[in-house]
């Protein structure tokens, strides 16, 4: 991982639990807000209120989103910081329970885990649980595992998501989300996966999924050298190629970009606009300042 | 016999790591897919996770070591999940651990940042004697891993929990902890320390308690309370190491863009050369290493050594390497590049330099699927004599050793 991916990572997660800590501080969850259940619910006491999150959690006729705002009630603001994470689990665990409830209980449970004193402990039980949701029916659910799992570099939905690629009947989701969960981890199998895509396309999403993989592998300095430079391609791919050429090859992007500002710059001189060949000089431009 | 002496039927020690290079590798077996490793495992030894001593066909011996290696080509284009799940199978069909297995099961234990690997290699340390200098890399693993933990199995190739009994890798470190018994005691101070900070809810705190309940009545009844093992050397002699002199027209390019040659930078004086790549992700291993770099080039500095010794940190990944992370790496992580100091990258002829250290990397496309920890001290000739791979190294140690090189070559 380099310097700026981990700063990057570890800013992420600070925000992350900030944003839990302020919300915990205001005592004010906005969804249960919104909902009106804090309202409804008795104020005799936290653990009342607490009963009744977990009563309103257990009545299965009850509107699914009240009751994954007692959920989310249940594990930002629980009296026990330490055992906050077992209602949800417990939701997510339980083969009965909805598609909808288990959605919000993964989200809660991944935000959790950035705050709770006991992460570490129920880490394995929370990603056995997001395993168990990779070949759920319900699509937005086995995306929601599949980004959980992937952000933790996980070798079994990483098994599942490259035989998927290798053998679309296999696919758990389309190509192109494939490509974006499996570049959470560049040692994966994927690049040789993601050049073959690259080069034959099941579709306009999928391509730019699989050049942005690419955009760190020196062995695609052509590819993007040339994607940079064809004026007949994609505005937005060849601002792709000019990006990945100035980290892959810094003196390779600079002969590009000037051949495609002194090329490119004369015939859309009155061009306007945010795409097209005007967007990509200046792009190109402004890279080669940047690049000093 | 002590509770705490050696016991003479642990076939390894720590010593052997410090031993001349004298270890004759058996030919690899010539495998080239995971299916043909799972096969001649199932084949040639008992189920791994069951193994037991004694089964593993004859004359193959030695063989599960040399799959070990990250060069086998095995391991050749196959991503680092692939790579971990052969590995893991491999560690748990070792049915005893000889002097050539124990670093590679130590390695896992000091660095490894896959549950799975970390599992497995605290249950095959139950397969041999116990010794009380593996309580050090157990406790190390167990501060590490506690935040990477993971559900697996050693039952099933491939290691998901989802697939057989399920363990974890803290359940399998603690479980080896309490094997060891009273010689694992000076464990105690930090295992009460992490009991306060797990609290009572975590699933393992009752695991927790155990080890340490276990721990704490030897402690009562141990005949020889308090001995803490001496730490192990971090290097070995190499003798007879190949001639670089074939090396010397490779041409690096340093952390400025400079054109180095290898005959110029590390021929003339003794060196200490590390390898790394940026991309790593595991902070146990590049990061590291360039941090003990950044020690040893102070040290040096202290000692006066600073133009005597030269150093430099060489990339497995020329091709994403440019100098200018280099140089950033080097600012991170604590290195110091200078004119005897330096971070480079090989832009032609990485296959050769890969050969002539025997470099314990391997590759997925461009990117590096596996390695292990590296450092050589390298004499005047460039030839290496000194080599600290796969467990952590000590800087001082290192430097010690370069140090007696130049009083060696003062003297003749």
């Amino acid at each position: 991982m380099s310097v700026r991916d981990y700063r990057r990572q570890i800013e992420h997660e600070i925000a992350q639990a900030r944003a839990l800590a302020s919300e915990r501080a205001r005592g004010q969850d906005p969804e249960e807000g919104e909902l009106g259940i804090a309202a409804a619910l008795p104020a005799e006491g936290a653990s009342r209120l607490e009963e009744s999150r977990r009563a309103l959690l257990a009545n299965r006729e009850a509107d699914p989103r009240a009751r994954a705002a007692a959920l989310a009630g249940l594990l930002t603001r629980s009296a026990d910081p330490e055992t906050a994470h077992l209602a949800a689990l417990e939701r997510v665990q339980d083969p009965q329970e909805s598609a909808e409830i288990k959605k919000a209980g993964l989200q809660l449970l991944r935000q959790s885990a950035f705050a709770s004193p006991t992460a570490d402990a129920w880490r394995p039980a929370f990603l056995d649980a997001a395993r168990s949701e990779v070949e759920s029916d319900d699509a937005e659910l086995r995306l929601l595992a599949l980004e959980i799992l992937c952000q933790e570099k996980d070798r079994f939905s990483q098994e599942r998501l490259l035989a998927g690629l290798r053998d679309p009947a296999r696919a758990l989701v389309d190509p192109a989300d494939a490509l974006a969960l499996l570049a959470n981890d560049i040692h994966s199998e994927v690049q040789g996966i993601a050049r073959q895509i690259a080069d034959d396309p099941p579709s306009p999403r999928a391509r730019v999924e699989a050049l942005l993989l690419l955009s760190a592998d020196p062995e695609s300095v052509d590819r993007f050298a040339a994607l940079f430079a064809d004026p007949a391609e994609d505005s937005k791919v060849r601002q792709l190629a000019a990006s990945a050429l100035t980290t892959l090859d810094p003196k390779r992007f600079r002969a590009v970009a000037r051949e495609v500002t002194e090329g490119e710059g004369l015939g859309i001189a009155s061009a306007s606009g945010d795409d097209g060949p005007s967007a990509i000089v200046r792009h190109a431009e402004a890279l080669l300042r940047l690049d000093g | 016999m002590s509770c705490c002496s050696s016991s003479p039927e642990s076939s390894a020690s720590s010593e052997d790591s410090a031993t001349p290079e004298r270890v004759k590798r058996p030919p690899a077996p010539a495998i080239r897919s995971e299916e043909e490793l799972i096969a001649w495992l199932r084949d040639s030894r008992a189920v791994p996770g069951r193994a037991v001593p004694g089964r593993a066909v004859p004359g193959r011996a030695g063989q599960i070591e040399a799959l070990l290696l990250e060069s086998h080509p095995v391991y050749d284009g196959r991503g680092a999940a692939a790579v971990t799940r052969m590995r893991g199978w491999l560690l748990l069909a070792l049915d005893e651990l000889t002097p050539e297995a124990l670093p590679f099961v130590l390695e896992e234990l000091e660095s490894s940042h896959d549950a799975y690997l970390t599992a497995a290699a605290a249950a095959v340390l139950r397969r041999s004697a116990p010794r009380a200098e593996w309580t050090q890399p157990l406790l190390s693993a167990l501060l590490y891993i506690r935040s990477r933990d993971d559900s697996v199995t050693l039952e099933a190739y491939g290691g998901y929990g989802v697939a057989g009994e399920r363990t974890t890798a803290v359940a399998e470190l603690l479980k080896t902890l309490e094997w060891l018994g009273p010689r694992a005691r000076v464990a105690l101070p930090r295992l009460r320390e992490l009991r306060r900070e797990v609290g009572p809810e975590a699933s393992w705190s009752a695991a927790l308690d155990r080890t340490i309940d276990v721990l704490e009545s030897a402690e009562a009844e141990s005949c020889c309370a308090a001995s803490k093992p001496a730490p192990a050397s971090s290097a070995r002699e190499i003798e007879g190491a190949a001639d670089p002199s074939s090396l010397a027209d490779l041409e690096f390019q340093d952390q400025d863009g400079a054109a180095v040659r290898f005959g110029d930078f590390l021929i003339g004086r003794p060196s200490l050369v590390v390898f790394f790549y940026t991309r790593c992700d595991n902070p146990t291993k590049c990061a590291m290493t360039v941090t003990r770099l950044g020690r040893a080039q102070r040290l040096l500095e202290e000692q006066g050594l600073s133009g005597a010794i030269r150093t430099a940190a060489i990339t497995y990944d020329p091709g994403y390497d440019l100098p200018p992370r280099l140089k950033r790496y080097a600012e991170i992580w604590g290195a110091r590049p200078a004119e005897n100091h330096r971070m480079l990258r090989l832009p032609e002829g990485f296959e050769r330099l890969r050969a002539h250290f025997d470099l314990g990397v391997n590759y997925v496309s461009s990117v590096v699927n596996r390695h292990q920890i590296e450092a050589y001290v390298l004499d005047a000739e460039g030839r290496v004599r000194h080599a600290a791979t796969r467990r952590q190294w000590d800087e001082g140690e290192l430097i010690a050793r370069a140090s007696s090189l130049i009083s060696h070559q003062l003297q003749t």
